[in-house]
């Protein structure tokens, strides 16, 4: 006996009930995808702008600089260590950081101020692409600095004003010089935003003084495949007696947010395919109901209870495949669409963060394979569960009763 | 009649009547349900973060926020004091200074910003900072060298209780002053971006190394009784108590960080809820048209015997009205059961989330709690009723429309 065809002439039987399943299926499977792509998105923004913006994937510290970073404590031989670590896989770029104070004629803030090599450190981050208005640092303008969003902010500052930076230089004299403002960051993270300073490195060596040495390595893997455990392995056998971390030792806020947005959207399909659930129990029970006295004719005529069950399962089994392939082609359409048009929240906000990382307020989705996956396997495992009750309610049909009419559902 | 028609109609076929019902019931439940931790969360998340600086509603001078700048003051600082206090519209009054500056001491420099408060009037309930105190205690208000900072900061600048460090930043004039404070607290949110950041000092110590009057303040900043009601006390407020050259403004225009996360996120729960509602619609309109399409015969004998096709329409849509209604109850009494749990008990979440998960610069609440309002259920009620009702025109008309003949012979 063929079921399946069974199945299909059951199931054209009912058309309005078979579409209104197919309908609440195609819709959640395609919400479903959008979802998961805004989602993924997101947190590819948030890996992005974590490591790609200023942090890098790995970092070389002298040790306890966290706690206790200034000036003096210094990686010495940095320079000779980042042409070591590029030949091991990582592009590295060397800054010098320090806290100063920034002064306009009205007004003052503290900055953390950070020489880099500009060419250096575009193989690492991308923070050249972060800029807002203006241009980035470059090694011939060493009097032009970059300023984080709200630093510039408070200090009424846009390219082309000037700053005073006020500190102690190395030998413990008064350091100060007036810098031109070359350009204002797009917002970064919460201590970039506020005070970050970004000045060429020789520009920072002139200011304080300090003729050697490095305060942090940032580095980069070459290889995207690298694994990070791997690369702070080897950054470490270059880089003895120093404090080697990856960024989720460095973030473990963030780590574990990415780590966790996977739950939230658990949570998600577990609503959306609940309530998707009682819709398809609904129609199942109502088609089984309807169909007792035939049901009892095929038992009757020797059918099986599993094939019984088989045939339910595979009504519902039909009707969510044909609702899943539209679902996932228009899930995937809107989620294509989002990787190109953003979902513009500028209505709400000009910035969003979450644990201190910055975020534009353009949303941008990414479609991956698991995007779409996933919708797809949570719908047919609610589809079998919902769809049991039904199958095993008109397994156990009485014949008997069933065909003379006497016993209600 | 329409009425006993409705409900022997919907007695008659329980189990389908009991699915759609509860599957009205799953949707309001989780929808009170959303919205009340949604309403607990913000709630939550606006009250934290006015007490980081600046309140609910604060008293600026005009321009501030735009470029906050220690040069811009308010004046007459006691006076709109003692006007707002007229009001009775608002909790606490906190005169505070806030600007941006360096701490140096011999080891390290942090760039900081400092909040000056009048110690008397400040307590663990209207400053976030010094509700989590965790070495030291509150300088008093003569103590104009006492200072509170961050675990963070103490550690970055090797400070211990005791220790000194110096302040720098610009006076009210736009000299660089410098001033030296010692450490009599060390307080830990447990969130980065403050621990390692700010400062409280006391106000008259500070009106003096920035060569401020007594009256001469940044701001107001004022604790409302219940934050939804910021827009209208502003109103009033800016009614009674303005003074030219100074403005007041709501939370959301002093932390628009805050307010965008809270919009987007409330915004987002709507479109899903909105989404789910359309689900429970489509099986609303399931079952409706089965038991329309089920009843051909008996609608026909009915409008045989005369009965306006209108009464037969309004029947079927009493039924699905009588099935949300049923639907929302058992919905409405879970969800305030769930309310109640997590009014009361609250779920620990701490296992999920790292100490110090933020947004926005607030840290989240890692216990789950809820707080629904009467408003919500006058939100949820009528959009699920109207939901079933729009569910089932269709098949109400439909078998309104049925010709009694064919209706009677159909099969």
């Amino acid at each position: 006996m063929n079921l399946v065809s069974f199945a299909f002439r059951n199931l054209g039987r009912n058309r309005r009930r078979t579409v209104i399943s197919i309908l609440g299926a195609t819709l959640s499977t395609a919400l479903m995808v959008v979802y998961g792509a805004l989602m993924e998105g997101m947190m590819d923004t948030m890996r992005d702008n974590i490591t790609r913006a200023q942090l890098g994937d790995l970092q070389i510290h002298p040790p306890d600089y966290r706690d206790k970073a200034g000036l003096y404590l210094t990686i010495p031989d940095a320079a000779a260590m980042v042409n070591r670590l590029e030949e091991k896989g990582l592009y590295g770029s060397a800054r010098l950081k320090d806290w100063m104070l920034g002064a306009t004629r009205d007004n003052s803030a503290g900055i953390r101020v950070t020489g880099i090599d500009p060419v250096k450190e575009s193989r690492v981050t991308d923070m050249h692409t972060y800029i807002a208005r203006g241009k980035w640092i470059a090694t011939e303008d060493p009097r032009g600095v970059v300023l984080g969003t709200k630093v510039a902010k408070n200090l009424g500052l846009s390219p082309g004003d000037e700053l005073i930076i006020l500190g102690q230089a190395a030998d413990g004299s008064m350091a100060n010089d007036i810098y031109r403002i070359r350009g204002v960051l797009k917002p970064v993270d919460a201590i970039t935003d506020r005070s970050g300073l970004w000045m060429t490195r020789q520009a920072f060596r002139d200011l304080l003084l300090l003729e050697h040495g490095a305060h942090e390595i940032a580095l980069r893997r070459v290889s995207e495949e690298d694994p990070l455990t791997a690369a702070v392995q080897r950054a470490a056998q270059v880089a003895p007696g120093q404090e080697v971390e990856s960024w989720r030792q460095m973030s473990p806020a963030i780590a574990d947010l990415l780590d966790m947005s996977g739950i939230s959207l658990g949570i998600m399909f577990f609503i959306t395919y609940t309530a998707l659930g009682l819709l398809l129990l609904n129609s199942g029970l109502m088609s089984v109901y309807e169909r007792q006295r035939e049901l009892g004719i095929l038992k009757a005529l020797g059918m099986r209870p599993p094939s019984i069950v088989v045939l339910i399962l595979l009504e519902s089994l039909l009707q969510t495949l044909a609702g899943v392939v539209p679902g996932v082609l228009l899930g995937v359409g809107g989620a294509w669409l989002t990787e190109y048009y953003p979902l513009d929240l500028t209505m709400f906000t000009d910035q969003l963060a979450f644990g201190g990382v910055s975020m534009s307020p353009e949303w941008y989705g990414r479609l991956t394979g698991d995007v779409i996956m996933q919708p797809a396997i949570f719908l047919f495992v609610i589809i079998m569960f919902s769809g049991l009750y039904p199958a095993i309610k008109a397994a156990r049909v009485n014949p008997v009763e069933s065909i003379s009419g006497t016993h209600g559902f | 009649m329409i009425f006993r028609l409705a409900i022997r109609n919907l007695t008659r076929h329980h189990r389908r009547s009991l699915i759609t019902a509860s599957s009205v019931m799953f949707g309001s439940w989780l929808s009170l349900t959303t919205i009340g931790i949604g309403n607990y969360t913000y709630n939550n998340m606006i009250d934290d973060s006015a007490t980081m600086g600046f309140g609910h509603v604060a008293v600026l001078p005009d321009g501030y926020l735009k470029e906050p700048s220690l040069k811009l003051a308010i004046s007459q600082a006691e006076t709109v004091e003692q006007k707002i206090a007229a009001t009775g519209l608002v909790r606490q009054i906190l005169p505070r200074i806030m600007g941006a500056g360096m701490a140096s001491t011999a080891s390290n420099n942090r760039g900081i910003q400092f909040i000056a408060i009048d110690p008397e009037k400040e307590s663990a309930k209207t400053s976030l900072l010094l509700k989590h105190i965790h070495q030291g205690k509150l300088f008093t208000r003569d103590d104009h060298q006492g200072a509170l900072i961050g675990a963070r900061l103490a550690k970055n600048l090797n400070l211990k209780i005791g220790k000194k460090f110096v302040l720098t930043t610009t006076d009210i004039t736009g000299e660089v002053v410098t001033a030296l404070f010692r450490v009599r607290g060390i307080f830990r949110t447990g969130l980065d971006e403050t621990d390692g950041y700010s400062i409280l000092v006391s106000l008259p110590g500070i009106q003096k190394v920035l060569s401020y009057r007594p009256d001469q303040l940044t701001m107001l900043s004022l604790l409302i009784h219940d934050q939804r009601n910021t827009p209208e006390v502003v109103q009033d407020l800016s009614g009674v108590a303005a003074v030219p050259g100074q403005t007041f403004l709501g939370w959301r225009e002093t932390q628009p960080d805050l307010a965008g996360f809270v919009a987007i996120d409330r915004g987002g729960n709507q479109v899903f809820l909105i989404f789910l509602g359309l689900l429970i619609g489509l099986g609303v309109l399931n079952t409706m048209f089965m038991s329309v399409m089920e009843r051909i015969r008996v609608f026909g004998c009915m409008l045989a015997l005369g009965l306006p096709p209108g009464i037969l329409i309004r029947s079927v849509m009493l039924e699905s009205v009588l099935l949300s209604t049923g639907g929302l109850l058992a919905g409405s009494a879970i969800a305030l059961v769930c309310d109640w749990l997590l009014r009361t008990r609250g779920l620990d979440l701490s296992f999920l989330l790292q100490e110090g998960t933020s947004a926005a610069g607030v840290i989240f609440d890692p216990v789950l709690r809820s707080l629904l309002f009467a408003n919500d259920f006058l939100v949820v009620w009528p959009a699920f009723i109207l939901m079933t009702v729009l569910a089932s025109i269709v098949p109400a008309i439909r078998a309104g429309r049925l010709q009694p003949v064919e209706a009677m012979t159909h099969r």
